[in-house]
């Protein structure tokens, strides 16, 4: 977080600093910018307190999420359970913090499967070009053919329905789209000049894809990342809804909510609050993802020199 | 090049993909742990002879190559095999069940343009101001929302304290207005989860075309405002926007599964979610080969519909 306080002044004139070719005169301004971005600014803090809670779970949450009867059955929000209890007396808080863990682990594992999956056909499929992409490429299309929370649901069901499957069947319907955003990139770098220069100087391919093609990408891998992150928890939540993804007693905001259905009318809260958090960590991964897009727009970028 | 050799060969692109989808959607059945046989016959015990004649009948005898051809041969002749779960032919249960999640599908998706396409507009024109900031927001929430969570809301709304909706079922033979009463709040659910979707797409297509040099010509020629929006502007975004309607396809189907099991509407969806419950395979691989062939069909068309639209691409 310190780069974004840092005058804009200096991002463009020492590009080499402590921090190295990681963080260059461009990533430096894409910072900048952001921190200028309210919104993504807004997103970016949600989802540090949300990670926080999800981490900090044991020590905030007031009660054990799984013991039955802290409190009576469906009573309502009071001072002693903030968000009222569940047909087992359980206290929805707790749950929902707990949820919290579960779902963004779960997510994160996912998507980051994803986008190392994604990153490698990508790279490979743009840098070496050929049959190699023609195959990567159509392969990924035929995954892209399945509607994402369809294809996740099938993968259930060939190969068994537990959490850790249903984060990898997440993992595997969003690689295409890594792999497209990566491979053009990697296109693109094919052609420039330090990269015909490793070429030159005898540098072997595998050398030249995994220390400059991948490099290159990250910022583009970045914000897919986030954005995948909101759709992550989407259908993540979908699948624990639909009993597929995290199994009970297990905490999970799908589940939570799919189970209050049948005492929506003397408990809403149970159905209410779970949703409530769903959206709140997908808009603010929205948000954030669209405040990078905004930041990484070359169009969008304002130069300050 | 004409439309008709496009037209061709974008259906030989499709041949790959098709092949791979339904090699991935036959396969299932071989990647997942145990005996073919024992898995098509679910969860019921079976004799050995019973398991001889599942192998005849769905060709398990067979090398997997040749499973894969009478499979799917089987399939281009309408028979996708039989649920031991439900004891039914599986394309019994998809024709009786199609129509409702199509009209549901449908219904969402009018919602959708009827009033996405609208507000993307009035908040691309009015951009920057407090209209075009709602919106914005308004829709930004709507991404995020789980179509689940809000088809509950919506019943505890309109079902629960103002009694006004059924909140569950799908009057099939019912009258009109009974359907219609049925169909309101899962529709409403399942449109507004991509109403959000249209808004902001059809609003990044308008400003990209307002920001064109020929609308600022036009502008400065005196044009009126409003020839310039539905004259100019709009006749050039709509490409995008019915891009963006032909991917929404994919979400619609996906958003039925949710809003069926919310509402306990019996079509596709549902089914789909019963049978990988009870890992009832024949059904499962029937209804994904099914939702898979018309996502490709629908994206080759919408493909088709752009190029017929617009001539200039169709030499890319």
């Amino acid at each position: 977080m310190a780069q974004q306080t840092q005058p804009v002044e200096s991002a463009d004139t020492d590009d080499e600093s402590a921090l190295g070719g990681v963080l260059s005169g461009r990533h430096r301004r894409i910072l900048s910018s952001l921190a200028r971005h309210r919104g993504g600014l807004v997103g970016a803090a949600t989802l540090v307190a949300v990670v926080f809670v999800a981490v900090a779970a044991p020590v905030i949450a007031p009660y054990d999420p799984l013991e039955q009867f802290v409190g009576p059955a469906l009573a309502g929000p009071s001072t002693a359970h903030l968000l009222g209890t569940d047909m087992y007396g359980r206290d929805v808080l707790s749950r929902i913090v707990f949820g919290a863990r579960n779902t963004l682990l779960l997510a994160l594992i996912a998507v980051g499967i994803s986008s190392v999956l994604g990153t490698i056909i990508g790279a490979a499929a743009g840098f070496y070009g050929g049959w190699i992409d023609e195959a990567l490429m159509r392969g990924m299309d035929v995954v892209f053919a399945f509607p994402s929370l369809i294809l996740a649901i099938v993968m259930m069901a060939t190969f068994g329905i537990n959490m850790y499957n249903a984060a990898f069947a997440v993992a595997v319907v969003f690689t295409p789209q890594f792999a497209r955003v990566i491979r053009s990139n990697a296109l693109s770098l094919r052609e420039e000049e330090f990269i015909k220069a490793a070429r030159t100087s005898g540098g072997t391919r595998r050398y030249i894809l995994f220390k400059h093609v991948i490099p290159n990408g990250i910022s583009e891998l970045i914000v897919q990342t986030t954005i995948n992150l909101a759709s992550a928890i989407l259908i993540m939540s979908g699948l624990n809804f639909l009993g597929l993804g995290i199994q009970p007693p297990k905490p999970s905001w799908g589940y939570m909510l799919a189970n209050g259905r049948s005492y929506l009318l003397q408990a809403p809260w149970i159905s209410t609050f779970p949703g409530v958090a769903i959206m709140i960590v997908v808009l603010a991964a929205n948000i954030f993802g669209d405040g990078l897009r905004d930041a990484l727009d070359p169009r969008n970028t304002e130069r300050v020199r | 090049m004409g439309l008709a050799r496009y037209v061709l060969r974008r259906l030989l692109l499709l041949v790959p993909v098709v092949i791979g989808a339904t090699l991935l959607i036959f396969l299932m059945l071989h990647l997942a742990p145990g005996d073919p046989a024992r898995l098509i016959l679910g969860q019921r015990r079976a004799s050995e002879e019973t398991i001889r004649n599942i192998r005849q009948i769905f060709h398990l005898n067979e090398p997997l190559w040749k499973q894969y051809l009478l499979w799917l041969w089987d399939a281009l002749h309408g028979d996708l095999g039989r649920s031991f779960t439900f004891r039914r032919p599986v394309t019994e249960m998809i024709v009786e069940r199609y129509p409702i999640t199509l009209q549901l599908a449908l219904s969402g998706w009018l919602i959708s343009m009827a009033v996405g396409i609208p507000a993307g507009i009035v908040s691309a024109v009015k951009q920057y101001t407090k209209v075009d900031y709602v919106t914005t927001i308004v829709a930004l929430s709507g991404v995020s929302m789980p179509v689940f969570w809000q088809g509950i809301m919506l019943i505890l709304l309109f079902s629960y304290f103002l009694g006004w909706f059924p909140s569950s079922g799908f009057a099939v033979d019912g009258t009109v207005f009974d359907r219609l009463h049925h169909l309101t709040l899962p529709a409403i659910a399942l449109g507004t989860s991509i109403t959000a979707l249209t808004v902001r797409l059809t609003r990044s297509a308008m400003l990209d075309v307002l920001n064109q040099d020929y609308i600022r010509t036009a502008r400065s020629k005196g044009v009126s405002e409003r020839e310039i929006i539905t004259g100019h502007a709009l006749q050039n975004a709509f490409l995008p926007i019915l891009t963006v309607l032909g991917m929404q396809l994919g979400l619609l189907l996906a958003g039925s599964v949710l809003t069926e099991t919310v509402f306990g509407i019996g079509g596709l969806g549902r089914l789909l979610i019963r049978a990988v419950h009870k890992f009832d395979y024949p059904t499962v691989q029937g209804l994904t080969l099914v939702i898979v062939t018309v996502m490709v069909f629908m994206n080759l068309l919408v493909d088709v519909l752009y190029t017929f639209i617009n001539p200039k691409i169709r030499y890319d």
